[in-house]
């Protein structure tokens, strides 16, 4: 059985949605039983009533109210049952989609669309734990009330489930077609009140900007266009809903018409029907309309879930797109010459044309110190992404210590490589869980010493929690500089054999950059990556890949780039300014 | 009051359309009510003792021909009943919106500062929409609603007011019940939707981040926390579903014990009444309307449960409209400036003071001539007030005091868009709008034909990257559809290429674009407004070295003014930022 299905996460469940259906049905008996009694007591009850005999009321009176109360009881039961097994499921079904997620990359996620994910996480989930609770709930009560009712009216006469029977249909027909336009009316209403919020966002954000440009007008026009679809959407939509109401009337009565006909005489058996048959036969008509108007409810429910279900198992259903390798142990003999090595290796994205990075060619040494410089968008970040195998090159190969490094365990890999990268994730949690990440083997002392040689420890200290300090709200409290040196505390204490920079001491002074760097510089046997946009921060390193729009357009030291790359020596003079 | 009033204006013009939904609601209701009673009428004509026996055919074939009228009635008026009340809610919804975006581009500039974006769309989007739910539902529940419960308690009391009196009085226990029931599940739900909120957080973070997770084999820690507030959810949902699901069947029990106890009483009333003589405690009571009554009973429980939802409803529409309101009643931009032709020339500012909140001088007694043709820049620490300066420029702020002056004329005298027209500016705050590239390049001239857009974006050194986007100058970006923040100012400045104004302001512009690029961009730029006037804003200091005049700014005044060799003779502020950037590269 494929296991990456909602199907399969209600498998835990199965014996709630059995029984709780089946207290529900016990409940509906009882109701369907109720116009049964009460024509009993017209008919009968009167009668007796009127030679003295009350018992005839009282007993069958007593009967009834008794079965509003264990009616209630029952449906208790179900409702509680439902409770638990959408509300569980969907409990386990957020896990799951969470633990999916981990198994991709964020290239894949990417593709998916954030808002998609969490729309996945909330509204589908939502929607399917609605779904399997209507199910529970109504999806047996509903037509089984229609189907009884019918069934009852039988034994009241076959004339009179003939006109139930003709009723049912002549309301189900319409209604099913209004609820089949309105709700994807509905969507499409939908659709349009979004647009015309995002524009909404997009003229408040850039006021300044319209304004500068003069184009009020335009954008007023635009908003007009977008306002007037909705308008027409929702008038569309409108008159759907008011059909609902009249069309149902219109039936439910005219069949009740026809019903007090039988009471007069019967054109089939000449059996004309007591008071009390039509009494029960008029509440046996409302009971049908009420639940076949909730059917159809359901019915917008559940195919509501089926669209949410379709996309939760068409996400289970992604293959992640980075495969994972076997070799788990990285303490493997190689040569030092080359712990890193690229050859080759070009990237593109898959619907793109252009690649990203082309005929990337070099070499890292173990303890080296690497520095990659280039313009925006040059490529720089892209080698860091396919070292980590955030994505996989599109040809040529990446080898680690030797092997490629599609044939290392991901996570064994990733245990190599310590990632500073540009944007700064703090997590809501303390400053020691942001710096350990998961990780228990490890003490304050240790913590309390990467935050040190991150230059964080002279900030965090004036905490009065020192480490154990929450950082709240993605560490809006914290500056861009204290943010950078928590993540760089972070990869330090990971002791991987690379340490990567990615433009990670940008928002850091002169001074503390350089602090940290020398820090860095002392750890002989870490092979560092550094990518930055200032030439300064690169000087010392032992080699500098310059990138420019997707190629490496020379590797050296910074003396030899100064003579032997034009580009280098166009980004050190921009920044140094030296006629100045 | 001053909310309904303005309401009333958007409704004025429909209110014959308004007044018509109220008869025929009347019509509607009594209709709606007169078919139960008529249904018993004609059942009574059927002995009941001698089933199939009619005892007055006339009148049953009268009843049932009434019957079929009121069933006509209903449907038709229901129907244009609900038909016309739409129309009218959706069309004053919609002018609504309209009437809000409008005034959102004629409210100054300091209303949209000062209020948060999101709340603001807020009021566009859903307060418009809960005036809606609270027009329809005051209408159709609470206008409906009353007439309903007035015709029916008529209705019963006409027909037997022993049993009306029991109604009455046992149906606000359901009606309690169910309103007990709602109070404690809303307090769940309310719990349910804050967990709900955590888990979608805790989610974002995880996702936005996931690079870091993934890199860090952070995955199972993580989960772990997510789990713990998972379950809190399960907890509080589990029993807000549970009570919420209760609402139905404990209103339910009440309704049918309710209908037990009609068709008991009823029962007696009959037996009693007809043993005493056709009546008892002076009312009577036929088969047929204890049929009647059970009808009634079932539906006199409905319009309640209507009018409270409605109740609260039409509070929110209340506080929504409210909302509106208030957007509505702020002062529109003042524009008195008239249309002149603004030549090219010199601007001047004469001793201008300006402040956001009357209360801290962002702009202290600022004077300064820009010459036509000049390259000027602006330098100064942060706060200084550079940014203000462009702000009273382009009049999205006038000075509190001193003047502004194009070519002599006074800019509070000269229109918005007749300056704004002369400016190309690309300011601090880039701005994508939803479209593709090409349409956001060409947002500051409609009829560029693509050679132009392309050139434009070469000018911008942004072609390269634009062409390697997924499906180039047809790719459809937004503020926040991933591109980075240089990115995005090379965007914006494109878009200045592609204008070609008569004076060049750059806020800032290229913060983010990596330095060499940088450079390439000035002169593009110095390239495209050679002899026409240019104002810069810049932190990085390489950028300006060539610029005509370069004002040092500190606290809204001017402390130096001069050019680069100038400045750096006097040894001054100047001197020193330099030197500062200097030190920060590691030259010194």
């Amino acid at each position: 059985m494929d296991t990456n299905t909602v199907k399969f996460s209600l498998r835990r469940y199965k014996l709630y949605v059995i029984f709780g259906p089946i207290f529900k049905s016990i409940e509906v008996i009882f109701e369907l039983f109720t116009p049964f009694v009460i024509r009993y007591i017209i008919d009968q009850g009167i009668e007796a009533g009127l030679e003295n005999n009350y018992l005839r009321i009282i007993i069958p009176g007593i009967i009834l109210v008794l079965m509003c109360l264990l009616s209630f009881g029952f449906t208790f039961i179900c409702q509680y049952l439902s409770s638990v097994c959408s509300q569980g499921f969907g409990t386990d079904l957020r896990n799951r989609i969470y633990k999916k997620i981990a198994t991709l990359s964020s290239l894949d996620l990417e593709k998916i669309g954030k808002g998609n994910l969490l729309t996945l996480i909330s509204n589908d989930t939502n929607r399917l734990q609605l779904g399997i609770a209507n199910i529970i709930r109504l999806v047996v009560r509903a037509p089984l009330l229609v189907v009884g009712s019918l069934i009852m009216s039988i034994f009241i006469s076959i004339e009179a489930f003939l006109i139930l029977f003709i009723a049912v249909i002549i309301i189900a027909i319409p209604i099913i077609l209004i609820f089949y336009f309105s709700s994807r009316q509905i969507l499409k209403v939908q659709d349009s009140i979004d647009k015309v919020s995002s524009l909404s966002n997009d003229d408040l954000a850039g006021t300044r900007v319209i304004r500068a440009f003069n184009k009020e007008e335009y954008e007023i026009n635009k908003f007009k266009k977008l306002s007037n679809q909705y308008y027409k959407d929702a008038k569309v939509n409108q008159t759907l809903n008011a059909l609902v109401n009249p069309i149902t009337y219109l039936v439910l009565n005219t069949a009740t018409i026809f019903v007090v006909y039988l009471g007069r005489d019967n054109i089939f058996t000449n059996v004309p029907l007591s008071t009390g048959s039509l009494t029960a036969l008029i509440q046996y008509l409302n009971q049908i309309t009420t639940a076949l108007i909730v059917t159809f409810n359901v019915v917008i429910v559940l195919t509501k879930a089926q669209s949410s279900r379709e996309r939760v198992n068409a996400f289970f259903k992604i293959v992640p797109s980075i495969k994972d390798g076997t070799i788990v142990d990285t303490n493997i003999d190689y040569n030092k010459d080359e712990i890193v090595k690229f050859n080759n290796v070009c990237f593109k994205y898959s619907d793109s044309e252009k690649n990203v990075v082309n005929n990337l060619n070099f070499a890292i040494r173990k303890g080296e110190k690497v520095g990659i410089i280039g313009g925006t968008g040059a490529g720089k970040t892209t080698i860091i992404k396919l070292l980590e195998r955030f994505f996989d090159v599109t040809s040529g190969e990446i080898l680690f210590k030797g092997q490629n490094i599609k044939d290392f365990n991901i996570k064994s890999l990733r245990k190599q490589i310590s990632l500073v990268s540009q944007k700064t994730s703090i997590f809501n949690g303390t400053i020691k869980e942001n710096v350990l990440m998961g990780k228990n083997d490890i003490s304050d002392e240790e913590v309390v010493e990467a935050l040190k040689e991150a230059d964080a420890y002279s900030f965090v200290s004036k905490y009065e929690d020192t480490i154990n300090h929450e950082i709240v709200e993605s560490g809006k409290n914290l500056s861009g500089g204290q943010k950078q040196r928590i993540t760089i505390a972070r990869a330090l204490i990971k002791k991987s054999d690379i340490l990567i920079l990615d433009d990670s001491t940008s928002a850091l002074d002169f001074l503390t950059d350089k602090k940290i760097r020398e820090t860095i510089a002392s750890k002989k046997d870490l092979t560092t990556i550094i990518i930055s946009q200032r030439a300064t921060s690169l000087k010392g390193c032992d080699k500098i890949l310059v990138m420019d729009k997707g190629y490496i357009d020379s590797i050296g030291t910074h003396e030899e780039l100064l003579k032997n790359s034009s580009i280098y020596k166009e980004i050190y003079e921009s920044q140094v300014n030296l006629n100045g | 009051m001053a909310s309904i009033k303005f309401l009333f204006k958007y409704l004025k013009r429909d209110l014959l359309a308004l007044i018509l939904c109220i008869i025929f609601s009347i019509i509607l209701v009594i209709s709606l009510t007169l078919i139960p009673y008529y249904i018993g009428l004609a059942i009574d004509q059927i002995d009941l003792f001698n089933s199939g026996k009619i005892l007055n055919f006339d009148i049953f074939t009268f009843d049932i021909i009434l019957i079929s009228l009121f069933i006509a009635l209903t449907v038709i008026f229901q129907f244009v009943f609900d038909f016309l009340l739409g129309r009218v809610v959706e069309r004053v919804s919609k002018e609504l919106r309209d009437d809000l975006f409008l005034k959102f581009n004629e409210v100054p500039i300091s209303f949209i500062d000062n209020h948060l974006k999101g709340d603001l769309i807020s009021r566009i989007v859903n307060d418009v929409d809960n005036v809606n739910t609270g027009l329809t539902s005051f209408f159709r529940q609470l206008i409906i609603g009353i007439f309903q419960v007035i015709i029916m308690i008529v209705m019963m009391f006409y027909v037997n007011y022993l049993l009306a009196i029991v109604v009455i009085i046992l149906t606000p226990f359901g009606f309690l019940l169910s309103y007990i029931i709602a109070k404690k599940s809303s307090k769940y739900y309310k719990e349910n939707n804050r967990l709900m909120g955590e888990v979608s957080s805790n989610f974002l973070e995880y996702i936005n981040n996931i690079d870091v997770v993934e890199s860090y084999n952070y995955e199972e820690y993580s989960f772990k926390k997510f789990n713990k507030i998972n379950q809190d959810l399960y907890k509080v949902g589990q029993k807000a579903q549970l009570i919420s699901s209760l609402i139905n069947p404990a209103s339910r029990v009440i309704n049918n014990s309710i209908t037990a106890v009609v068709v008991i009483l009823g029962a007696f009333i009959f037996v009693l009444a007809s043993s005493s003589g056709g009546t008892f405690l002076g009312s009577t009571l036929t088969a047929g309307m204890i049929s009647t009554f059970i009808q009634y009973s079932i539906q006199y429980s409905k319009p309640f449960d209507a009018i409270s939802s409605c109740v609260s409803e039409a509070q929110n529409a209340y506080s929504s409209l409210n909302r509106i309101l208030y957007v509505m009643d702020s002062k529109n931009d003042v524009d008195n400036g008239k249309e002149v032709s603004l030549k090219r020339g010199e601007i001047a500012f004469n001793n201008v003071d300006f402040s956001y909140d009357n209360n801290r001088k962002i702009i202290d007694d600022f004077s300064l001539l820009i010459k036509e043709g000049h390259k000027i820049a602006l330098v100064g620490p942060t706060g200084c007030g550079k940014t203000t300066i462009i702000n009273l420029l382009l009049r999205f702020y006038d000075p509190n005091k001193g003047t502004i002056d194009f070519n002599k004329e006074h800019s509070v005298d000269i229109k918005k868009e007749t300056i704004r027209a002369k400016f190309g500016m690309v300011l601090q705050d880039t701005r994508i709008f939803k479209g593709s590239v090409l349409e956001n390049i060409a947002y500051s001239k409609e009829d560029a034909t693509f050679e132009e857009i392309k050139e434009a974006a070469r000018n911008a050194n942004c072609l390269d990257f634009i062409e390697r986007l997924p499906q180039g100058f047809d790719t459809i970006i937004s503020d926040n559809s991933g591109l980075s923040v240089g990115e995005k100012q090379l965007i914006s400045i494109a878009r200045v290429m592609l204008m070609k104004p008569e004076i060049l302001l750059l806020d800032e512009a290229t913060s983010n674009i990596d330095t060499r690029t940088e450079l390439k961009i000035v002169e593009a730029i110095n390239r495209l407004c050679e002899n026409k006037t240019s104002i810069m804003v810049a932190h990085r200091l390489s950028t300006i070295i060539n610029s005509d005049f370069i004002v040092v700014i500190n606290n809204g005044k001017i402390i130096e003014s001069g050019n680069h060799k100038e400045l750096m003779a006097k040894k001054g502020f100047y001197f020193n930022l330099y030197n500062a950037q200097f030190e920060e590269v590691g030259i010194k």
